[in-house]
């Protein structure tokens, strides 16, 4: 009631029933209703002048109208019988008030639409109408109402023409056009429409490059011949001599289409071969898992990743044959038992030097004690990431007793089944075993650290690092301390702190400016403690007068200063989530960094189109580049 | 059009099946191979012989055209797709890997 009320003032409509539907279109309005509840008490009052008296007095609702409505009410009422002449003007002016509001909606829908006519797609549920009132229009609008078959001048090329139903009505001429005018309008209005939906696609299609991190650009003739080479896999029959670049670029499209099979894998089999990879292998099953290791006895490296269809048979078979293996990269093998993990490890362990492990949960404690045993101390490189069947923090310290110091030189321990599994202790005595000749370092999702895991553990024995992720290490804060490490390289080439959320200005300045010169990725998604004063000052020289102004200015040092420091390399930066990020910062980031390709900027709504930067910088992510 | 060598503009694409592709320098130098190969001996002959059939050879220099006429309206998107007989893809993939294309 109140809503209906309400909304009778306003342009705003939502849902609405098929009964208030109606009765907006029959023009019965609450005043309206009102109104006329007044008129039929006043003669009701004039008959029996008693007890109406008070029901006229009570506000009317549109409820108690419609229910106690004596009008609505089929058999007639004692009003309608005295007052038969009033009732009849008062449905005149009924359908000419509706037949007013139903042109004045006509107008407002076709306000955008020059033309109405016969033929015309747009407008046809207004046609019920126009039959109704068309002599009504024709007449105001001070046209004589024509019927097919009549002659009639165009309004467009003044010639005379036979009306035909299917002539169009010009609403801004008020005129007939004649059959050519009418032809070379629809065409007009078809290559309207073309041109609109060809802006479409190519908003798309800019759109979609610029998720891919590319820009639109001319393809390739190998990427051409790589489209129709994996769209036709089925009939290829051999792939050789296209060399191995494009063999694994091959391999990589078919993994990202998905259509990577029994038969198409096979085409990558080589008994040369020393190195595979495939990244998906859910539609490969058992039996041309064994085929990998018969067709390429040569084997060094294996990559496949979701391969939840390798067996323990395939696995057997892989420690028998492949007997020059030294690279396994597994993600999602699921089905390889802690048995048969122990039988690998025993049989082909003492070759392997690069283990990476990720996604399964039948990866014990044993089976981590049994690779250890067998292949740590030769192991250069290992990846343990979300292996749910680490249960026991003692085994994961066990790791640093088996590594050979100073061999390591990638280490992935990430996303632990529970955060207490990997502590500072662990990482510390990881690191003072391998840091000498650590190269990259993640600890992706290992919650427990803490600043200790910096100080003691990064801090103390890092020296050649280069490659730093540590994501959603929420307990990193203002007493890390960065300024020990990488005596040796210098700097960092990639780094990541996504979601690092405690950490300050003061520490990420400390690692910015040891690594300012080297980095080439930098991911800082969602440290929101980061001012704009911040990037301002880390991206504006020491001698520019706004800076030298700054410093004067600030002398009580209410705000910390920082120099400027210039990031010759920096290729990709992610700054997600860092809500200070804005269009000046985007300029500076320009400017600063010439060899900056990636920018993405989600979540910084004040990142607009409005910035100005290089046009060979993508920026992903801005709110406006909306399709 | 002048033929192989006179004409500074054009060079001369050989097939090792003997078939001639008289194409403008400026469009040949959108491979860096083809690029490169001037400065020696192939720019005094505006000759460059190439280990590849015919076929192959038209389809490279289809694209060179293709690549030279649409590379500016690229960004624009729309433009046509570049067509070529399947049953050559593989070849192709062979000889566009090596001219860099």
């Amino acid at each position: 009631m109140s809503r209906r009320t309400k909304n009778t003032g306003s342009n705003v409509r939502g849902p609405n029933s098929a009964l208030t539907e109606f009765l907006r279109v029959e023009g019965i309005t609450d005043a309206f209703r009102r109104r006329r509840e007044i008129q039929q008490d006043q003669a009701i009052e004039g008959i029996t002048s008693g007890d109406s008296s008070t029901e006229s007095s009570v506000a009317p609702t549109a409820a108690q109208e419609v229910s106690s409505n004596p009008l609505r009410q089929s058999s007639g009422t004692a009003s309608r019988i005295e007052n038969p002449s009033e009732e009849e003007d008062e449905i005149v002016q009924m359908r000419a008030a509706a037949r007013r509001k139903r042109r004045a909606a006509r107008r407002g829908s076709d306000g955008d639409d020059d033309f109405i006519g016969a033929d015309d797609d747009d407008d046809d549920d207004d046609e019920d109408d126009e039959d109704y009132d068309s002599v009504a229009r024709s007449a105001s609008l001070g046209n004589e109402y024509k019927q097919s078959g009549q002659e009639d001048v165009c309004v467009e090329c003044e010639k005379l023409f036979e009306l035909t139903v299917y002539s169009r009505y010009d609403k801004v001429r008020r005129g007939y056009l004649c059959e050519d005018c009418n032809q070379e309008l629809k065409q007009r209005e078809k290559n309207t429409r073309r041109n609109q939906q060809n802006a479409r696609r190519k908003r798309k299609k800019v759109a979609q490059a610029l998720l891919d991190k590319t820009t639109v650009s001319i393809p390739t003739l190998q990427d051409i011949c790589i489209k129709y080479i994996t769209s036709n896999i089925d009939q290829v029959e051999a792939l050789g001599g296209i060399g191995s670049i494009n063999m694994n670029k091959i391999s990589k499209i078919l993994s990202k289409n998905r259509s990577l099979n029994n038969e198409t894998m096979t085409l990558f089999l080589n008994p040369d071969s020393k190195s595979l990879e495939f990244w998906d292998c859910s539609n490969v099953d058992s039996d041309s898992f064994n085929k990998i290791a018969s067709y390429c006895p040569n084997l060094e490296s294996l990559t496949l990743f979701m391969c939840g269809q390798l067996h323990n048979d395939n696995f057997e078979y892989y420690s028998d044959k492949l007997t020059k293996l030294t690279e396994l990269n597994l993600n999602g093998p699921f089905l390889i038992n802690e048995v048969t993990w122990q039988d690998f490890f025993e049989s082909c362990g003492k070759k392997l030097e690069k283990l990476e492990i990720r996604n399964t949960h039948r990866f014990s404690n044993d089976s981590l004690i049994g690779m250890l045993e067998n292949c740590g101390k030769n192991l250069t490189s290992l990846k343990l990431s979300r292996l749910d069947g680490l249960t026991s923090a003692e085994v994961y310290e066990l790791i640093p007793h088996y590594l050979t110091p100073n061999s390591l030189t990638h280490l992935e321990i990430s996303y632990p089944k529970s955060e207490e599994l990997v502590t500072d202790e662990l990482l510390i005595n990881l690191l003072a075993i391998t840091g000498g000749s650590l190269v990259s370092l993640n600890v992706d999702g290992c919650t427990s650290l803490t600043n200790n895991f910096i100080n003691e553990g990064i801090s103390s024995f890092c020296k050649t690092l280069t490659h730093l992720s540590m994501k959603g290490l929420d307990q990193i804060n203002e007493e890390a301390n960065f300024k020990g490490f990488n005596e040796i390289n210098g700097g960092l080439i990639s780094l990541d702190l996504n979601k690092c959320i405690e950490m300050t200005e003061a520490v990420i300045y400390d690692i910015l400016k040891q690594s300012c010169t080297t980095l080439v990725e930098l991911n800082l998604n969602s440290l929101d403690n980061l001012s704009k004063n911040f990037f301002w000052q880390v991206l504006t020289d020491d001698y520019e007068e706004l800076k030298v102004n700054f410093k004067e200015n600030n002398a009580d040092d209410s705000l910390t200063f920082y120099s400027g420091l210039s990031f010759p390399l920096l290729t990709t930066l992610n700054v997600g989530f860092v809500r200070s990020i804005d269009d000046q910062i985007l300029n500076l980031l320009s400017k600063k960094c010439p060899k900056l390709k990636i920018l993405e900027v989600f979540g910084d709504n004040r990142c607009t189109y409005k910035a100005k930067t290089r046009s060979d910088m993508i920026i992903i992510g801005r709110q406006g580049d909306a399709i | 059009m002048d033929t192989a060598g006179g004409d500074d503009q054009y060079v001369t694409l050989v097939s090792a099946d003997n078939h001639r592709f008289i194409i403008s320098k400026e469009v040949a130098s959108i491979s860096s191979v083809l690029k490169n190969t001037q400065g020696f001996e192939e720019s005094k002959t505006g000759k460059i012989h190439l280990d590849m059939d015919g076929d192959i050879l038209e389809c490279v220099v289809e694209y060179l055209y293709y690549h030279h006429k649409y590379k500016e309206q690229a960004e624009y998107g729309n433009i046509p797709e570049f067509n070529i007989p399947t049953h050559l893809a593989l070849e192709l993939l062979v000889k566009a890997d090596y001219l860099d294309i």
